[in-house]
């Protein structure tokens, strides 16, 4: 696990010429084969960002799926005023956002038992195989304010610039800075009192 | 660009499996065996080789909205322009200013018999449909000119049969 923490840099998968890319993707001719290929670059990256918000993977996999297709119906509209992977993230975000919304009227959870909800669908959720330490650190991040653990899991796991963030979520940059470093002071402490080694510097 | 990313997908690859590791490894995230492959499959039958998808998206692009829309307000102002009241009163208007600078009209009452012509006088000079009131004072304006034309032209049209058409209609009228 400590190694994996300090070499969990993931490489961005960006577009050398994304805006001939998007070209592909709004021709008619082009489209469907641009499409598998946008599956092929994003499909894992996004459905960890969802699985991460949604926390069980049958919930993560419904997600998955919508957001592709609303990706799909989307394309046509889509403007470029950001890249295209800060706009699938966007998309993914908020279709995350929309079925824990949904679940939580459907269910009738209160907002303050969102996060108890969260680690209790986990712990029962057949594609979770956490020891006793991954246990902890899941219960330390479902503590966590919502926007705290939804930056820090952008940050740390999903390897997206603030920028990026700042996008996706619409709060500012320095505002997701500031959170982000008191989250990791926060879960670094913790994770300090049960003997798991600090998290990695993010620069 | 196509070989770009095909250089690409080794890397992609990559990461995604490092990506699924981490998870599994701090968080106890697993996913099925072969799940990203299903998905996608499932996915790409959801949109790409769904058919209804064809329609939808030549609907959600903005242009085709516009053009219609366009069309639309297009028609409705001709269909107003073309039946609005204003637009009826200047037809019939010159409809009648038609009938009236004609001479054919005037050369076939005088070749038909009394009635005929005062027949064919009324319906050709009082087309208005929508204000019967208004046009009969105009056909009676035009009836006296025509009548005044019909005795000139009776300079070269046997006497007994204008002596006839006056005695039928017109004395009557007056």
């Amino acid at each position: 696990m400590n190694q994996t923490i300090s070499n969990s840099k993931i490489n961005d998968v960006e577009l050398e010429n994304e805006v001939d890319f998007v070209k592909e993707l709004l021709s008619n001719k082009q489209r469907d084969a641009a499409f598998k290929k946008l599956l092929d670059l994003y499909q894992v990256k996004l459905y960890w960002l969802i699985r991460k918000l949604v926390g069980t993977h049958e919930n993560a996999d419904d997600v998955l799926q919508n957001t592709f297709i609303r990706i799909y119906k989307g394309l046509p509209n889509f403007t470029q005023d950001s890249s295209l992977y800060t706009w699938m993230h966007r998309i993914a975000y908020n279709e995350s956002l929309r079925f824990i919304e949904q679940n939580r009227k459907k269910y009738y959870i209160s907002v303050d038992d969102v996060n108890r909800k969260y680690l209790d669908n986990l712990m029962g959720d057949t594609f979770f195989e956490g020891d006793a330490l991954q246990i902890k650190l899941n219960q330390i991040l479902s503590e966590l304010p919502d926007k705290h653990r939804e930056i820090f899991n952008m940050k740390y796991y999903d390897d997206l610039k603030f920028r990026e963030i700042a996008e996706i979520t619409g709060i500012k940059e320095g505002t997701l800075k500031t959170s982000y470093y008191n989250t990791v002071s926060i879960i670094q402490d913790k994770i300090e009192n049960i003997q798991i080694s600090p998290l990695k510097k993010v620069d | 660009m196509k070989v770009y990313m095909n250089n690409k997908s080794e890397s992609v690859r990559f990461n995604d499996e490092k990506q699924s590791k981490i998870h599994r490894e701090d968080l106890g995230l697993v996913v099925p065996e072969d799940y990203f492959a299903q998905s996608k499959n499932q996915i790409l039958m959801k949109t790409v080789n769904d058919k209804s998808f064809t329609i939808d998206w030549f609907l959600n692009k903005k242009i085709i909205w516009k053009v219609a829309a366009s069309m639309v307000i297009a028609l409705g102002i001709g269909t107003y322009f073309q039946y609005s009241p204003n637009t009826i009163q200047e037809a019939t208007t010159s409809s009648l200013v038609e009938i009236k600078s004609s001479n054919k009209m005037n050369q076939s009452l005088v070749e038909l018999d009394s009635n005929q012509a005062e027949e064919k006088l009324e319906s050709i000079a009082t087309p208005d449909l929508n204000k019967k009131n208004e046009p009969k004072t105009l056909n009676l304006h035009h009836v006296v000119q025509d009548e005044n034309d019909i005795l000139v032209k009776s300079l070269f049209v046997e006497e007994a049969e204008v002596d006839q058409y006056l005695e039928k209609s017109i004395l009557e009228d007056i």
